[in-house]
């Protein structure tokens, strides 16, 4: 009497799609080519496993509605080196103070012969990675200290805002008497995106504390089992969140951290050429800096698409 | 399973919620006795404390008076012999449907592969066979409710806490399922209390129904159901709604909730 009927069916359906037993005698009735458009067009997909002509021109249409956003995002980019360019040649601005796309690819050219600039963007790219993730594993630490022991973080509340509204750079010296002139970089990068992804991952848990953890109480768990069982994975949201506010937090202390104290990475590379009046030094660390953040940021992405397929949570 | 030994026993039992705003006192004074193997059934007022009822015989909770006790123990706090069916699903999207229903069976380490193949057995019973590898997002709310009452009976408890399992079912799917969960109750002796809405489902359900007066509330009336036939057999819920008396204990039980519910005015 059970399985009612349109049940049955949805069931099957969505059986063909992963390919799972039943389905094995539909797909080799499809020619061959119509089920190839089938698998590569709609993998892991609800919906019928031959696409419908509908869907095929929503999805050819879907493609192209995100080739003209890129296309666009290049061109604007073309647009802006052509016109700094131009602007430059044709002297509306003092090229001194603006330099130019021409003239930043030559200094970065012999920069890179020279190897300098590799070095201190592989040090600065070092500085932000430790950083990240000395915050992210010691601010979840302190954030499922917060939830196990929930009187610590009452006492503690006070002192977190506090720190969380001073402003940072106010401890560069501190830092820089404490920690000596490499390691107050850390310091500097490490205090300014703690606090902020303490706070967040701590307000992620207290969200789940009020739904999910209850039907573990139910069972009795231990708050060891609620730790690994809840928190930990329906947290991947906020903690893929609180990384990609980490990535620019991080570097941002982590400049600010070279500007201070360092002799090396490229915050120092800026604070020198600002110095001796070098506009194109300044500008290509400026731009090396760019693209170690699009890295980063490309980076983390990546690592949030894998976590996200492993741990799925719909909000 | 002798009968008789109350299983589960509330004395007096009261329960205030504490917020530094208020008290609200949800019940007072409960005295409640369930034998080994009885189906219970409360209905009351939406907002008198049924949730509440369940929360202090499950062990989630601790009257703030009175005792609870489950076979003459005082609970004191969640045990493995009680299963209870929140009445929201909490099933966790990071898992599939097949690892959902398993969870209580993974919190008090029982043996994987047997939950796994009756949580499986299940599941092919209750129509879900096909969708134990589906994240929960992927399904309705009636079977997310299916999937809930699933992880409850594969923690395989003694004691049953039912929180308006069945709410979110079309019509014909609750009274196939209500028949259903009645058989392995009673097949597997175990003791259930239903908290439901719906009278009918009560009375065809459960050998006692109780019905809850308005907060701060008390069990303000029990009805014993006597609808088995002269041999004394158990008919399923589904044959006792076609009972001539079935009419008549839904009358008494609706006035009786009437009184309650027309109060708040
Ligand atoms: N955690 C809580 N804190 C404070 N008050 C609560 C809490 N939980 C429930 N209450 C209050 O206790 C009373 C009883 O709640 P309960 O959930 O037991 O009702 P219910 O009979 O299950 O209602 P429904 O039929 O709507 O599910 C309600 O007035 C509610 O406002
Ligand atoms: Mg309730």
């Amino acid at each position: 009497m059970w399985p009612r009927p349109d049940r049955g069916r949805s069931a099957k359906r969505r059986n063909s799609l992963t390919g799972q037993s039943s389905s094995q005698p539909l797909w080799e009735a499809v020619p061959r080519t119509t089920a190839r458009i089938a698998e590569a067009s709609a993998p892991g997909t609800e919906g019928s496993p031959l696409p419908s002509p509908l869907y095929r021109r929503y999805l050819k249409r879907k493609r192209r509605a995100r080739l003209l956003v890129t296309a666009s995002q290049l061109a604007l980019l073309a647009l802006l080196l052509a016109l700094w360019e131009m602007v430059a040649r044709l002297g509306w601005v003092d090229s001194m103070l603006t330099s130019s796309p021409s003239k930043l690819a030559g200094s970065f050219r012999t920069l890179a012969a020279e190897g300098t600039l590799w070095k201190h963007t592989w040090t600065t790219g070092l500085e932000t990675i430790a950083g990240i993730a000395v915050s992210m594993i010691a601010g979840m630490a302190i954030a499922v200290l917060f939830w196990w022991w929930t009187y610590s973080a009452k006492v503690l509340e006070p002192y977190i805002v506090v720190l969380n509204a001073l402003p940072k750079v106010a401890l560069g010296p501190i830092f820089y008497i404490w920690l000596g002139d490499r390691y107050s970089v850390y310091g500097m990068a490490v205090a300014i995106s703690l606090i902020v992804t303490i706070m967040m991952i701590e307000s992620g848990f207290k969200e789940l504390a009020k739904t999910k953890l209850k039907l573990m109480e139910s069972f009795g768990a231990t708050k060891l089992q609620m730790l690994r069982m809840v928190m930990l994975p329906a947290s991947v949201p906020t903690l893929i969140a609180a990384l990609k506010v980490n990535v620019g937090l991080t570097l941002v202390g982590v400049i600010m951290g070279e500007f201070l104290s360092s002799k090396a990475g490229l915050g120092y590379l800026i604070i020198y050429g600002g110095q001796v009046f070098q506009m194109d030094l300044v500008m290509v660390s400026v731009c090396m800096l760019a693209l170690m953040s699009v890295v980063l940021y490309g980076l983390v992405n990546l690592l949030a698409k894998l976590l996200t397929r492993k741990y799925p949570v719909d909000r | 399973m002798e009968m008789g030994t109350p299983q589960i026993e509330l004395i007096d039992a009261s329960l205030s919620y504490f917020t530094p705003k208020q008290e609200t006192e949800a019940i007072r004074d409960v005295r409640l006795t369930v034998r080994a193997g009885e189906f219970v059934g409360i209905v009351g007022p939406s907002g008198c404390g049924k949730s509440t009822l369940l929360s202090l015989i499950s062990g989630m909770l601790k009257p703030t008076q009175g005792k609870v006790l489950i076979d003459g123990r005082e609970v004191l706090g969640t045990s493995p012999q009680v299963g209870y069916m929140l009445q929201h699903d909490h099933l966790f999207e990071w898992r599939d449907v097949l690892s959902n229903v398993t969870v209580g069976a993974e919190i008090r380490r029982m043996d994987r592969n047997r939950a796994r193949r009756s949580a499986m057995e299940l599941l092919e019973r209750y129509g879900l066979g096909g969708f134990a590898a589906h994240s929960p997002s992927q399904l309705s709310g009636g079977m997310r409710q299916r999937v809930a009452l699933i992880r409850t009976l594969v923690a395989e408890p003694d004691i049953l806490l039912l929180d308006e399992p069945f709410s979110a079912l079309d019509f014909q799917t609750r009274l196939t399922l209500a028949d259903e969960v009645h058989r392995i109750i009673r097949e597997q002796g175990k003791t259930a209390v239903l908290v439901t809405h719906d009278i009918q489902e009560a009375i065809a359900m459960a050998d006692r129904v109780m019905v809850m007066s308005r907060r701060p509330s008390t069990i303000s009336k029990v009805y014993e159901i006597r609808l088995g036939d002269e041999a004394g057999e158990d008919p399923t819920p589904w044959r006792k709604r076609e009972s001539p008396r079935f009419q008549a204990y839904f009358n008494d039980i609706w006035r009786e909730l009437e009184a309650h519910v027309a109060k708040t005015g």
